[in-house]
């Protein structure tokens, strides 16, 4: 863990000398999870709030994500309802200029009146993006493996992937930052029994600063 | 026999008769006839009759005659003899001066006429001197001498010593024939003041001597004023002031200061023996300079030697070539005139030129200082120049007066000089001793001359060429310039583009965007699940981005009637602001100089 430590630090030291953008962002996301056990769909829907911190230092660019809410039953089979509260970051890197190679983890928790259950999640992939027509309109696609999911008082699942696609709108003459993305996370347990999906279409509307040359500025 | 008398009496007679009728002025054009045409004996010997002083030395027809005489003499070799018409001519009229077509030889034989004269005591108070002309200045080589006395007293005329030289004793009232030269007359009596002067036996002429020795208890008077003035004692002229030191018999007097003619004052003194009585006329000037104003008082209250003093220690102190300076010089030569020092003044007077040429003897100065100091300036190699120290004015309408002074006449040519660029001669002019030049600072009918530092030099061209230099530091002073247009309002452009629609390629990226955001939710995706094969909101992303690019990369088409009205728009801001400019411009070509000028 030291050692990880020392490397991040290295790779991050040169990213602060060159430019650097910093945003906040308010996130408000319609949550949807699906299970489905021995046939039987279960449906819970709703909605969350939260924040959104991230940081572009040089080629790294760093997220961090802190969501809270509720998700009601859809249908009559269905359980209770849920709080749930979400924490989780990203680290991505670019390798060229439109493509990054991405790792991250979310801790996700479910609470209901039955109990609470605690999501622990790892993941790698790609991130792409491309800027459309304008530079102030771009979108991006993130297809992610999730090798280790960690699920408390269940078995892990053997298989699970995301991927996500968005659209983000950095308007050149307000330093606002305006994000609309769909989501989507498969978990696959042992047995083929059980199937999860969690999927989330989310709105941000975030405040960017930059740091170009030791000077501060609203807006990209 | 008495028949040869007769005929030898009347031939005579004949001879002498056109002589006798000839008058001293006759002789003298005579005498500078033959000079002219190279008669030179008969030219000596009527220029000689003709030099009479009875005839009068204010004749301008007076000093040609001595010049030429004394040419005469000296091309025959005859250096001793014209020595002492030389002197003699000198003490007669000391501003003595040949012309310039005179041989220069004779010029230095007047210059060492007048300085042995100088070098001379002479008291002229007591000892009073007349030449009078006999018929025998034609033939005769060498002349007499005879001793007057007056205002004897009581004392015995043979008690009276006169002494010419080492040697030579005169009685009173004998003539004493003595070969030509000069003699240095010493006369001296029991209970009187010795008295000294000088003296020249001429051919064929008689010096008479007329002696008033002063007695031995004789008191001192002192007059100063302020402005000098003429000072008169019982109507007589004795001088202008300062009188530093006259000497009276004890007695009453009466003084009289008068200035062109006019009286000023007019009063009685009373001369105690041996007491010295000084009269004060008049407050001490105010010095053109405060470093000098201790002498100047000084020198008001008739103490001389330490005015000389004060003027020596300041000029220590004063920048060399400065005008106080070179004004301190002036005074103390004005100093070496009331002492009688001549030769001192006259040192003073060229250096107070060679430090600042246009120094000039102000108002305090007495006539005989002036008159001296124009002669001193017309001899002496000098070159000034000097103009407003800080001035400004119109290069297009107005010129700049610059002043010249010389001392000798000559030639001076006026040169302009710049920093890395070629000097420029403003003009070249015959300056007889000051003269104003108008200089214009508009190299060009349209600009006066650029700001910056320059050099302005009189160049005195001749043998003895000198130059003098100021430096001139000219700046142009601010004036009205119209103010620039303002750019074109920006709303006021029209949009010089359009878009068009999107090409094939544009179409075929967008679905292919759109594509992939719908492809990556729809491949995690699992129908079963979610109850469609492709997420809505991953279908609603796909669209929007599918739309997005197709209409954000559209291409900018140019609308060509507003890109010429826009260019129209700037073209006729840049031309006006472009006339602005060059009429700004050239109103700063013609903006008022401000100059300023110091001495180097």
């Amino acid at each position: 863990m030291k050692q990880l430590s020392v490397v991040l630090v290295l790779l991050l030291l040169p990213c602060a000398a060159g430019a650097q953008e910093f945003w906040a962002s308010g996130v408000i996301a319609n949550p949807t999870s699906r299970v489905s056990l021995n046939g039987t769909v279960q449906s819970t829907s709703g909605v969350w709030g939260g924040l959104e911190f991230g940081a572009r230092l040089g080629r790294f660019r760093i997220r961090g994500v802190g969501t809270r809410g509720q998700l009601t039953p859809s249908g009559s089979s269905a359980p209770l309802d849920r709080e749930v509260g979400e924490m989780g970051g990203t680290v991505d890197y670019a390798v060229l200029s439109w493509l990054a190679a991405e790792a991250g983890y979310t801790a996700r928790a479910f609470n209901s009146a039955t109990g609470h259950q605690r999501w622990d999640i790892f993941g790698v992939g790609v991130h792409a993006r491309q800027t459309l027509g304008t530079p102030e309109l771009e979108g991006f696609a993130r297809l992610s493996y999730l090798p280790v999911v960690d699920v408390s008082g269940q078995e892990r699942p053997d298989l699970s992937y995301a991927a996500e696609t968005g659209i983000t709108l950095r308007p050149s003459n307000v330093p606002l930052l305006i994000s609309v993305s769909y989501a989507i996370e498969r978990f696959e347990f042992p047995g083929g029994t059980r199937v999860e999906q969690f999927e989330r279409l989310t709105v941000s509307v975030g405040v960017l600063v930059s740091r170009i040359g030791g000077k501060w500025s609203l807006g990209g | 026999m008495i028949a040869l008398r007769i005929t030898l009496v009347g031939t005579l007679f004949a001879i002498a008769l056109p002589a006798a009728a000839q008058s001293p002025r006759d002789a003298l054009i005579e005498g500078l006839r033959q000079y002219q045409e190279f008669e030179w004996e008969a030219a000596e010997q009527n220029l000689m009759v003709g030099l009479d002083p009875a005839f009068g030395i204010e004749d301008v027809l007076w000093p040609q005659g001595v010049w030429r005489l004394a040419q005469l003499q000296i091309d025959r070799g005859d250096t001793t003899v014209a020595r002492t018409w030389l002197r003699w001519a000198v003490r007669l009229d000391p501003d003595l001066r040949a012309d310039e077509q005179t041989p220069s030889v004779v010029i230095q034989a007047i210059e060492d006429a007048k300085a042995y004269v100088r070098s001379i005591p002479h008291d002229d108070a007591a000892i009073q001197i007349e030449y009078r002309w006999t018929s025998a200045v034609r033939t005769a080589s060498g002349g007499s001498v005879r001793i007057e006395v007056s205002d004897t007293g009581d004392v015995p005329l043979r008690s009276f010593g006169v002494r010419l030289g080492a040697s030579i004793f005169v009685r009173e009232n004998t003539p004493r024939d003595l070969p030509m030269g000069s003699h240095r007359l010493n006369a001296s009596a029991p209970n009187f003041l010795p008295a000294n002067h000088g003296l020249e036996i001429l051919p064929g002429v008689t010096t008479i001597v007329t002696l008033s020795l002063l007695p031995q208890d004789a008191g001192h008077l002192a007059i100063q004023a302020n402005p000098w003035g003429e000072v008169w004692l019982d109507y007589d002229l004795i001088g202008y002031t300062p009188i530093i030191d006259r000497r009276l018999p004890p007695g009453t007097y009466r003084v009289r200061l008068a200035r062109d003619g006019t009286l000023d004052t007019d009063t009685t003194i009373v001369i105690d023996p041996e007491a010295r009585l000084s009269l004060n006329f008049g407050d001490a000037a105010i010095a053109p300079d405060p470093t000098l104003q201790l002498a100047i008082d000084a020198w008001a209250d008739i103490e001389v030697d330490r005015s000389a003093q004060l003027l020596r220690q300041a000029i220590a102190s004063l920048e060399r070539d400065s005008l106080p300076s070179a004004m301190a010089h002036l005074y103390l030569a004005r100093s070496a005139v009331a002492l009688d020092q001549i030769d001192s003044a006259h040192a003073h007077m060229r250096e107070a030129l060679r430090r600042d040429a246009f120094v000039a003897p102000n108002a305090d100065f007495n006539p005989t200082v002036v008159a001296m100091f124009d002669e001193v300036s017309s001899t002496t190699t000098a070159v000034g120049i000097r103009t407003a120290v800080d001035t400004t004015l119109d290069p297009m309408s107005e010129l700049l007066p610059v002043e010249l002074v010389v001392g000798v006449r000559g030639r001076v040519r006026l040169v302009l000089e710049r920093p890395f660029a070629p000097d420029s001669t403003i003009d070249e002019l015959m300056v007889d001793s000051t003269t104003t030049l108008l200089m214009s600072l508009a190299p060009t009918s349209t600009s006066g001359l650029a700001a910056g530092e320059y050099s302005l030099r009189a160049d005195l061209i001749g043998p003895d060429s000198l130059s003098a230099t100021i430096a001139m530091t000219i700046d142009r002073l601010a004036v009205d310039t119209v103010a620039h247009v303002d750019p074109v309002i920006p709303e006021a452009y029209r949009v010089e583009t359009r878009q068009g629609l999107p090409s094939l390629l544009t179409i075929a990226k967008s679905v292919g965007y759109g594509l992939a955001v719908v492809a990556l939710p729809t491949l995690v995706n699992d129908p079963d699940l979610g109850g469609a094969r492709v997420p809505a909101g991953a279908a609603v992303l796909g669209v929007t981005v599918t739309v997005g690019n197709l209409f954000f990369d559209r291409p900018d088409l140019p609308v060509q009637e507003n890109i010429d009205y826009n260019a129209s728009l700037r073209q006729r801001v840049d031309t006006r602001n472009t006339q602005i400019e060059r009429d700004n411009e050239a109103t700063r070509q013609q903006a008022p100089l401000r100059i300023r000028t110091e001495r180097r």
